[in-house]
């Protein structure tokens, strides 16, 4: 039995230039607008008791998807057709209203899904419970902090016996502390055969707790079924995009020489650019993943200009809050660079990541060596070659594992060291 | 036929989301005048202010006479009654395009019932009006002429206003979604509206070349038949009361088809 099947489903947005042509287009029945695909031919089952996580970027449509499966959005076409009552947490903290005080939108919540006043004075006291703001509960929501806010919300929404939950990216709202209770009740809620539908940027989230990923782009389905795979999508394509974000700034870049327009950083020059950077595997294929520990190949094609004497190629690697976590070039390695006729130059950097789980990046310069304390940058980009470090052992704490043995016998650990 | 289907279902409606409807409008009035130090006396001061400037105006200063009909009727207690049904028709007209706008929020994240919204302020606007009404039976029984008999077909006229008064907001409502300019032109038409409504003068001044405009005017009926129903001094007209509700039904009709053809799209552009 289906919980959710989405057919077709099609949502076009009229974009108008002003308010204007709108009018015009009611008036004069001629085209004054251009149509923007939010979701395009999207299709897909969830079956009863299932945990469906829906990923993609910014943009991709999952919000407006949820939105047309609660029913507040009605598709272009297409159709949705839901089995058991709905509770959404759509964005930030449903459906209150800001004047209300939170009692009052909670019974207002209740009176929406067909609760009457006396079902919602039993549910109450839990909704309370779970939400635990306080005595804000009889303050206007709008003196909410975020946090209180979702808490409310998602009380309020699990606690009316929906039999699909739809979450929309609320929860990241939530201190850990909150984060963690929310999860632990969605496993409860889950236990029961309840269906979730989870929107979400946090990949572990749906790796460890989902059953089925549908991966969203441009307003179609691009992928979906099993969450260990789909989520490898997911970042390929977050990469590809980042490339493709990286060369177009790069363009611009050679476009606009080094101090042209004095307002932006811009680096890049005519002596000397960075034309790809990826990332291999053992196996020397592209990849997005590496498990900790396992050989990593940082590929740097780069076109150095005739003039430049000592090219040097170096990089640096960054964890996600962008410490520097390991950097090098081609000078201290001692690798004198040769250019092929084109002058350009592909080097290859191989290492051992053996670092906590989390995505890394690169930050990669040309520079031409002048004396080993000055060098002329020459080109320089910084967050390519993002990748994924996995950590399944967790042997370790912090950013790198510096392999720390345990034992009893210090002449053992002397014998051992050199 | 089907204008007593669809008010039956609108009834539905409304007992369904009683709770929704009783919150709103409690918030409504609390918002309005909880937060000020002399609180829901202020729902009464503009309205006041209002009958103590045309009383001065019209009976201190111009002398005004209201005709033989209503000989020996005080203007104050005239000027109120035909006041009140207006008010009521004003309020709720006046603030119908925020109705949708302002729950927003609800709308966009929630299925929303949003067709009870004009409603709401309906009730809050009901409840205004018989707080006034109360004090003004109070004026009537002190300053004469006392009540009568008519008074039993004053909720009948109640009914015809809340029905034209409903219809107008629902159609406001939907279309200030789209074209939000509509608050604007309210004010102006609004204003224009009460003054060519014979509230502050009596019918009977108005130039005879002008009567059958006057007639054309829906909010004439409830005026009138709210003064033949407090003062009693005049006959009632059960064809001005069918002609008033000709238009609440109309209205209500039309308003509520308006609404229901826009609702879908209200998400999409709020």
């Amino acid at each position: 039995m289906n919980a959710i099947e989405v057919n077709n489903l099609t949502k076009i947005y009229k974009l108008y230039s002003s308010p204007k042509d709108r009018l015009k287009e009611i008036l004069t029945r001629k085209k004054h607008h251009h149509d923007f695909y939010a979701l395009n031919d999207v299709s897909f089952t969830i079956e009863k008791g299932q945990t469906v996580g829906i990923i993609g970027q910014n943009g991709s449509g999952k919000s407006t998807l949820l939105q047309i499966i609660c029913g507040v959005l009605q598709p272009t076409c297409g159709s949705v057709r839901a089995n058991g009552r709905i509770a959404a947490l759509l964005e930030l903290g449903a459906g209150f209203n800001p004047e209300f005080t939170g009692r009052e939108n909670v019974y207002m919540n209740g009176a929406l899904m067909g609760f009457s006043r006396e079902d919602m004075d039993r549910r109450f006291p839990e909704i309370e419970a779970f939400a635990e703001i306080g005595e804000f509960i009889d303050q206007p929501v709008k003196t909410y902090s975020s946090g209180m806010y979702v808490r409310l919300a998602f009380s309020s929404a699990v606690n009316i016996d929906p039999e699909i939950l739809v979450v929309d990216e609320a929860l990241s709202v939530g201190d850990m502390y909150f984060q963690h209770r929310c999860i632990s009740r969605m496993e409860s809620f889950r236990a029961e055969g309840k269906t979730i539908v989870l929107v979400t940027h946090d990949i572990n989230l749906v790796k460890s707790f989902c059953d089925k990923a549908v991966l969203m782009d441009h307003g179609r389905v691009f992928d979906s079924g099993d969450p260990e795979y789909i989520t490898e999508q997911y970042m390929m394509l977050s990469k590809r995009k980042q490339t493709e974000h990286a060369e177009r700034v790069f363009r611009v870049n050679r476009k606009y020489p080094l101090d042209a327009s004095g307002t932006k950083i811009q680096f890049g020059s005519e002596a000397g650019e960075i034309l790809k950077v990826s990332i291999l595997n053992k196996e020397l294929k592209e990849t997005a993943a590496v498990l900790s520990g396992d050989t990593v190949v940082l590929a740097i094609h780069a076109r150095f200009d005739p003039r430049v004497r000592m090219p040097k190629v170096g990089f640096m690697l960054r964890d996600q809050r962008g410490y520097n976590v390991y950097g090098t070039d081609t000078n201290r390695l001692g690798l004198q660079l040769k250019l092929d006729e084109n002058q350009q130059v592909t080097v290859f950097f191989s290492f051992s990541p053996v670092l906590m789980s989390g995505t890394y990046s690169f930050v990669v310069r040309l520079e031409e060596f002048w004396t080993p304390k000055v060098n002329m940058l020459l080109d320089k980009q910084a967050g390519v070659g993002a990748f994924q470090v996995i950590e399944n052992k967790t042997k370790f704490v912090g950013v790198v594992d510096l392999g720390a043995q345990a034992f009893q016998d210090l002449d053992y650990a002397s014998r051992k060291s050199p | 036929m089907q204008a007593a289907r669809s008010l039956i279902n609108f009834l539905r409606k409304i007992a369904q989301n009683r709770f929704m409807i009783r919150s709103l409008v409690v918030r409504d009035i609390r918002t309005r005048y909880m937060g000020s130090f002399l609180g829901i006396f202020w729902a009464f001061v503009h309205p006041l202010t209002q009958l103590i400037i045309f009383y001065f105006v019209f009976s201190v200063v111009l002398k005004a006479r209201l005709g033989a009909q209503y000989a020996g009727t005080n203007y104050a207690v005239w000027l109120m009654s035909g006041m009140l049904p207006w008010m009521l028709f004003s309020e709720v007209v006046n603030r119908s395009p925020g109705a949708v706008l302002e729950q927003a929020n609800l709308i966009t994240k929630t299925v929303f019932p949003s067709e009870i919204l004009p409603f709401a302020h309906v009730s809050a606007a009901l409840v205004n009006h018989l707080i006034l009404f109360v004090i003004l039976l109070g004026f009537i029984m002190v300053l004469g002429p006392g009540l009568t008999l008519n008074l039993l077909w004053l909720p009948l006229y109640l009914f015809g206003v809340i029905l034209f008064a409903l219809g107008l907001a629902w159609f406001l409502s939907a279309l200030n979604v789209f074209l939000r300019d509509i608050g604007q032109i309210l004010g102006v038409l609004l204003n224009l509206w009460f003054f060519f409504t014979p509230i502050i003068y009596p019918a009977n001044l108005v130039p005879e070349g002008f009567r059958p405009f006057l007639a054309l005017n829906p909010m004439v009926y409830p005026v009138e038949g709210y003064r033949m129903a407090l003062l009693g001094k005049t006959e009632p007209d059960p064809v001005g009361l069918v002609i008033l509700f000709v238009w609440g039904i109309v209205a209500f009709m039309f308003g509520g088809l308006v609404f229901k053809k826009l609702k879908p799209a209200f998400a999409d552009v709020l």
